[in-house]
């Protein structure tokens, strides 16, 4: 397997509070890797880092072997590394559709029909405004908003964040469906059981530093994560 | 960074290096254009080793802890006021410095309500203008002595700063900004156009010097006045903003509805905020207005408004040490440039944008960030 | 005469609404207020006057009077537009991250400098022009419509529509009301923001020269200070409109335009400024988001 990103000894500070202290990651191309852990642990500033929003004080991200620090965000989009970040942040005055577009801002919108297919309520609410839309139906738009534009990697940042159970499975169930179509995936979550159970690799951040990596398999069998993350004793 | 980055931000530079001759050309000429290009051109490939300079010059400042910085300004301050009377007699450089003593108190009063408190104010003139017209007014029509005219001139300037905060704190960030620039608009205009009271355009001239036991006719008895009028009022500034009122403020500039949440009445401190801070331009007004004997509305325009907010921000907002050099520095520059009239204004433009960008957070607060870094490492 | 009055409010007030367009475009991006914005219009007036000019000297007036007045809309247009685009990147870009008031600083620092160095390269005494082509009127129903009325109201209208289309109906345009919303998930979508900023001040500043270049015509003369005024009131349009909307900033020019001009004709035109303010204050009092702002709630 080929290493598709890695994030080499990063530390990356909001003004001065250091927040990663030097992280390593890597990920293989057609994998599901997660990355768990408390809140304020430093995974969000992760994915930021990567998408190139905010800048790392120390180490090199390589993605397929080049340096991608320094480059502008929508540079790092153009290479496939796709970002839906936390709260989904859908552009609430822009139609479901404009968003969509807005998506595949890069690619001329040709995925339309495709995320169509794999989401039909959007295809319904298609003139509505994002701002309008249920919860669970703004995470579906977040996520077929990011496979508009031909992801390579697709970082999902809390996918199940405030969105009921069933819906919440139905989301996983769509990652494992995108992931089997050939898009490697880097999931950050907080619901480390349901995120463990379909990753093929994990990493469990903690103050800024990674503190346990393995397989989804022997880190949901771990006596440590049973306690701290998965509140099984 | 990567290579193509950088050569690419290069490329962009030396673009508007170009941009910046070709649209100058249609107004000042193909020779002058071209002298541009040569100098900014010059400028771009030595601009590395103007950055080895100016950070050296940053680097001297940074000897200066904060702490001691303070007290310069009160012994530079100490030493003009002993000086002055010493030295051989300027009139021009008294009146100088006499403006500089008006224009801080409005630059801390407009701190109060700016760097405190979080209102963004544009039309502060306005209310320096109504204390400078209240005191001409009552001086020249009526026979009431002066201490009793300035204050009664403070009060109207107070009240009617509550009387338009009751409406304008509805409104939040920007729409309070520009109803305050509304209401300093509409002031000027009334005051170029009720000619029956007013003058008009004209204003009002004859407006008698102060008489405290003696006439303050003098250029260096009014220094001395306003010196300790202006000492007292920065003294009292200080001691609000260190007691539970400024606390309250700065609560409320920095979350609006964590102050509320803490219980502090926000309405009631805006208000008070606002009347303060309309306070001390009432009296800059009067102290105006009596030094110059004559009052017109082109002294207090939109422009003036500005001047009196950029001192505050150069300075650093929400210092009144940084207010009191900020008032200085935008009063002084103008005048030490006096000599190069046509000139003047377009460097003190450009002064204005190089400072915000070298300076983001005033000239005191850039110096304590400076001690700050250097204290760490 | 009431109804000319009123087609005299539409021509100011069309005018004022091309202003107002490009603050509130800039504030809808950025959320600071463009204080330099009104410069850009009296440049534009400027560049007018200079490049007929100088078309005038070259003998191109007199051969071909069309030609020369399109070429000096365009030519006038692409110069602001350059203005436009290097003022956000000396006097604002590096702002992009400093404290909310910092912008606004710089912004009064670039207007302080323009307005200086038209003064110093073109004089502080009135620059004064007169087009004879453009000197007729026509009449309908008993109405005067000055050439150059015609001229204001029908450009702005079709400006104004192309707007509106660019804006909403382009994808360039969905991108910049993307930004608008957010700009962290624009750039996360692939939108190079930088570009998009640019593009808004570039748009705006091109808005603005057009109205410089007409009312230079219209009423023949300028000067170096009527970019601080002409700024102030389109500001106050833009607000009166909800500013950050674009069809607010249209309408709240139409109407400034319209009660200036009517205040001015039948109550006392020594208080023409006031009026603007006037309206600005009781709309703001009444509606406090402006005729067609959204409210923004506070996120706590």
């Amino acid at each position: 397997m080929s290493i598709l990103l890695e994030l080499k000894d990063i530390e990356t500070s909001y003004g001065d509070v250091k927040v990663l202290k030097g992280i390593s990651i890597s990920i293989n191309r057609g994998e599901i890797v997660s990355l768990i852990g408390n809140n304020g642990a430093g995974k969000s500033t992760t994915l930021m880092t990567i998408s190139g929003i905010l800048r790392p004080n120390k180490g090199d991200i390589l993605f397929n072997g080049t340096s991608i620090v320094g480059y502008p965000p929508h540079e790092i989009v153009r290479l496939g590394l796709i970002q839906c970040p936390e709260g989904r942040r859908i552009f609430p005055r822009l139609t479901v559709r404009e968003n969509l577009l807005m998506g595949g801002f890069l690619r001329s919108g040709g995925n339309l029909d495709l995320v169509f297919e794999m989401f039909p309520v959007l295809k319904e609410r298609q003139n509505q405004y994002g701002g309008t839309l249920s919860g669970g139906e703004q995470q579906m738009l977040a996520l077929a908003r990011a496979l508009m534009s031909n992801p390579v990697l697709l970082m999902l940042d809390e996918p199940s964040l405030g969105i009921s159970p069933i819906i919440t499975q139905r989301i996983f169930e769509h990652i494992e469906e995108i992931n089997k179509k050939g898009v490697t995936i880097l999931l950050v979550e907080q619901n480390a059981y349901a995120s463990l159970k379909i990753s093929h690799r994990a990493y469990v951040l903690e103050n800024g530093y990674i503190k346990i990596e393995g397989t989804g398999q022997e880190l949901l069998d771990s006596e440590e994560i049973k306690v701290a993350y998965l509140g099984i004793r | 960074m990567n290579n193509y980055i950088q050569s690419n931000t290069h490329l962009i530079r030396l673009f508007n290096v170009l941009l910046i001759s070709i649209l100058v050309l249609p107004f000042i000429g193909l020779q002058h254009s071209a002298t541009l290009l040569v100098v900014l051109l010059v400028v771009f490939f030595l601009k590395d080793y103007l950055k080895v300079f100016f950070s050296s010059l940053a680097l001297s400042f940074s000897g200066y802890s904060f702490s001691r910085y303070k007290k310069a300004i009160l012994v530079v301050s100490s030493v003009i006021i002993l000086i002055i009377p010493i030295m051989p007699y300027s009139q021009y450089a008294t009146d100088v410095i006499t403006l500089c003593l008006i224009y801080v108190i409005l630059a801390c009063g407009l701190n109060v309500i700016v760097g405190m408190t979080g209102l963004l104010h544009l039309g502060y003139a306005a209310f320096y203008a109504i204390g400078a017209y209240s005191y001409a007014l009552l001086s020249i029509n009526t026979g009431i002595p002066f201490l009793a005219t300035a204050v009664l001139s403070i009060v109207i300037t107070s009240f009617i700063g509550l009387m338009t905060a009751f409406p304008a704190l509805r409104l939040k960030g920007d729409y309070l900004a520009i109803v305050t620039l509304g209401f300093g608009e509409i002031l000027r205009v009334i005051l170029n156009n009720w000619q029956s009271l007013t003058n008009g355009p004209n204003g009002l001239s004859g407006i008698p010097a102060p008489h405290v036991f003696v006439d303050f006719t003098d250029a260096r008895m009014m220094f001395y006045l306003t010196a300790v009028v202006c000492f007292v009022s920065v003294f009292i500034i200080l001691r609000v903003e260190r007691s539970k009122i400024g606390r309250a403020w700065r609560c409320i500039k920095e979350d609006e509805t964590v102050a509320l949440a803490m219980g502090i009445d926000v309405v009631r401190y805006k208000l008070i905020s606002f009347v303060f801070g309309s306070f001390w331009a009432g009296l800059a007004g009067v102290l105006y207005a009596s030094k110059m004997g004559f009052v017109s509305p082109d002294s207090f325009t939109f422009l003036e408004s500005i001047l009196i907010l950029c001192m505050v921000i150069v300075g650093g907002l929400g210092n009144t040490y940084g207010a009191i050099i900020g008032a200085f520095i935008l009063i002084c520059i103008p005048e030490i440039l006096r000599d190069i009239q046509t000139f003047r204004m377009l460097i003190v433009g450009l002064v204005l944008v190089l400072l915000v960008i070298f300076l983001p957070k005033g000239i005191v607060g850039s110096i304590k960030d400076v001690n700050h870094t250097n204290s760490k490492s | 005469m009431f109804i000319q009055q009123i087609i005299n409010g539409l021509t100011l007030g069309s005018v004022y609404s091309l202003i107002a367009l490009g603050y509130t475009m800039v504030y809808g991006i950025l959320e600071f207020i463009n204080f330099a914005h009104g410069e850009i219009y009296m440049i534009g007036a400027y560049l007018g006057i200079i490049f007929l000019t100088f078309f005038t000297a070259v003998g191109l007036t007199t051969s071909n009077i069309y030609l020369s007045l399109f070429l000096t809309m365009i030519l006038t247009i692409a110069f602001c537009c350059a203005y436009g685009y290097l003022i956000e990147r000396v006097g604002y870009r590096p702002l992009r991250y400093a404290p909310r008031l910092s912008p606004l600083i710089s912004a009064i620092g670039i207007s302080i400098f323009l307005q200086n160095f038209v003064m110093f390269t073109q004089g502080a005494t009135d620059k004064v022009i007169r087009v004879e082509a453009l000197d007729g009127f026509v009449s309908v129903w008993g109405i005067n419509l000055s050439y150059l009325q015609v001229a204001i109201l029908t450009v702005s209208f079709v400006v104004m529509i192309g707007l509106n289309l660019f804006v909403n109906k382009t994808k360039i345009g969905t991108a910049m009301r993307a930004t608008a919303q957010d700009k962290i998930m624009a750039s996360l979508v692939g939108i190079d923001i930088n570009m998009i900023i640019s593009l808004v001040f570039v748009v705006g500043a091109g808005l603005a020269s057009v109205a410089g270049v007409m009312v230079a015509g219209y009423y023949g003369l300028v000067n170096y200070h009527i970019g601080y005024i002409a700024g102030l009131k389109a500001f106050t349009a833009a607000v009166l409109g909800g500013i950050g909307s674009i069809q607010g900033a249209m309408i709240g020019g139409l109407i400034l335009g319209i009660v200036e001009t009517l205040g001015s004709a039948y109550v006392s035109s020594d208080y023409k400024d006031v009026y603007a303010f006037l309206i600005l204050i009781v709309v703001l009092l009444i509606k406090p988001t402006g005729l067609l702002g959204q409210r923004i709630e506070d996120k706590i």
